[in-house]
């Protein structure tokens, strides 16, 4: 069932209405400059998320920066009778591909590499697309908004595997894993880029796609 | 609510008048497509048989091995917690306390939450205190990932499957019910704060 838009089309924020980030209740706002709460959750009411922009591109970047270290260190050394081998994100798909293991290797590609790295191309063209007042395909955006919001946390099964494995394999020269400085960096990235999205005002593409002042 | 009220999009902030949906369904957003989860109220009931159902399969979850694994005649086994203490022990302290962060605090604090929030509504409990265990549970559940520990450990299996003979242990079944139950039953936080709106 589709909704009915106000006569001229008006984002709440220019008619007075802020839309709680926490509950969505929908609440009238005296004044934009004034603390005013929500009376259904009590979270701070705003028009908009305060400096949504400069606190994504922050994020973004922490997490840009720790991509290198997080590709470049072993995630995890696995040792085999004396012989340590130590393991990168990438190299650690290359040998589940060499033993075999199509649809495991996939599974871990796309959650270590393509999820991350989309997510992060996906929110710079997001911010780009907001400072540039770009009018182009919004509703495409918003979706490419949402989506990412939703798949970011699937990057932690690297995370959770090294876990497991360290906690399960230690037989001194026998067989042993231990874990990497990369693997650390790139948990970083993770819980960064999440809440990246999180700070993200998607309502932003919609004032921009508007040219109405924020 | 009243039949028709105006509301603003969650996403793109339209201001729109939204008509009462038929049961089962939502209204949408008439520019963005979003749904705007405005008329239903949750099932308090199911609520607290999903978060009472998940206590108990976290505490499976985190007593009995997720994987054992046996090589030369010793055996092995480990639970979610020997994941964070191995972590700790290698002096990974920030990888130790993430992964206990999100695949046992997260999840136990979200499910204990949800319980509180269904309880104070149902017995008409004092509202602020109703209104801080929502608070918690809507804040919390992102930080929860039971689901994406369920693959960890399936890809930990299979690494491990050439070195040793691997076995799965309870705990991973028990991720994989909790993960199937959440995805049958996770409901719009939406329907809780219109109950919380009714404690009035």
């Amino acid at each position: 069932m589709q909704s009915t838009p106000a006569p001229a089309a008006t984002s709440g924020a220019a008619a007075g209405y802020a839309s709680c980030r926490t509950c969505h209740a929908t609440v009238g706002v005296r004044d934009a400059r004034a603390r005013q709460y929500c009376p259904v959750c009590h979270g701070r009411l705003a028009l908009r998320v305060p400096l949504s922009l400069q606190r994504t591109w922050a994020l973004l970047l922490t997490a840009v920066i720790c991509y290198v270290p997080a590709n470049l260190y072993p995630i995890m050394t696995v040792t085999r009778l004396g012989r340590g081998q130590p393991d990168t994100i990438v190299s650690g798909i290359v040998h589940l591909v060499h033993d075999g293991q199509w649809p495991i290797a996939l599974l871990v590609f796309f959650a270590s590499i393509v999820v991350p790295v989309a997510k992060i191309a996906a929110l710079v063209l997001l911010l780009v697309s907001v400072q540039g007042r770009w009018r182009w395909r919004v509703a495409e955006r918003a979706r490419l908004y949402r989506f990412i919001d939703v798949i970011g946390r699937w990057s932690m099964i690297d995370i959770f595997m090294i876990s497991i494995l360290v906690a399960l394999v230690h037989l001194g020269a026998v067989a042993n894993v231990s874990p990497g400085l990369g693997a650390a960096f790139f948990s970083a990235v993770v819980l960064t880029t999440m809440l990246a999205a999180t700070t993200f005002d998607p309502r932003l593409l919609w004032d921009a796609a508007d040219d109405r002042p924020r | 609510m009243a039949a028709s009220a105006v509301e603003t999009c969650p996403e793109c902030d339209l201001l729109q008048r939204v008509p009462a949906a038929p049961a089962g369904t939502d209204a949408r957003c008439a520019r963005c497509g979003v749904a705007l989860h405005v008329s239903p109220r949750s099932d308090l009931g199911r609520d607290a048989a999903w978060a009472l159902t998940t206590l108990v399969l976290l505490v499976i979850a985190n007593a009995f091995p997720i994987l054992e694994f046996e090589l030369n005649g010793r055996r092995e086994a480990a639970t979610v917690v020997d994941g964070v203490i191995a972590f700790w022990l290698e002096q990974r302290y920030e990888l130790a306390l993430v992964v206990l962060a999100v695949a046992v605090v997260a999840p136990a604090m979200h499910a204990a939450s949800v319980l509180a929030r269904s309880w104070l509504i149902a017995r008409r409990g004092r509202r602020a205190t109703a209104r801080n265990w929502t608070l918690w549970s809507v804040r919390l559940a992102p930080w929860g990932m039971t689901e994406v520990y369920l693959l960890g450990a399936l890809v930990a299996f299979v690494k491990l499957d050439d070195l040793a003979s691997v076995v799965v242990g309870p705990a991973l079944y028990a991720f994989a019910a909790m993960s199937i139950l959440t995805a049958w039953t996770s409901t719009h936080a939406a329907g809780v704060w219109a109950r919380l709106r009714d404690l009035e």
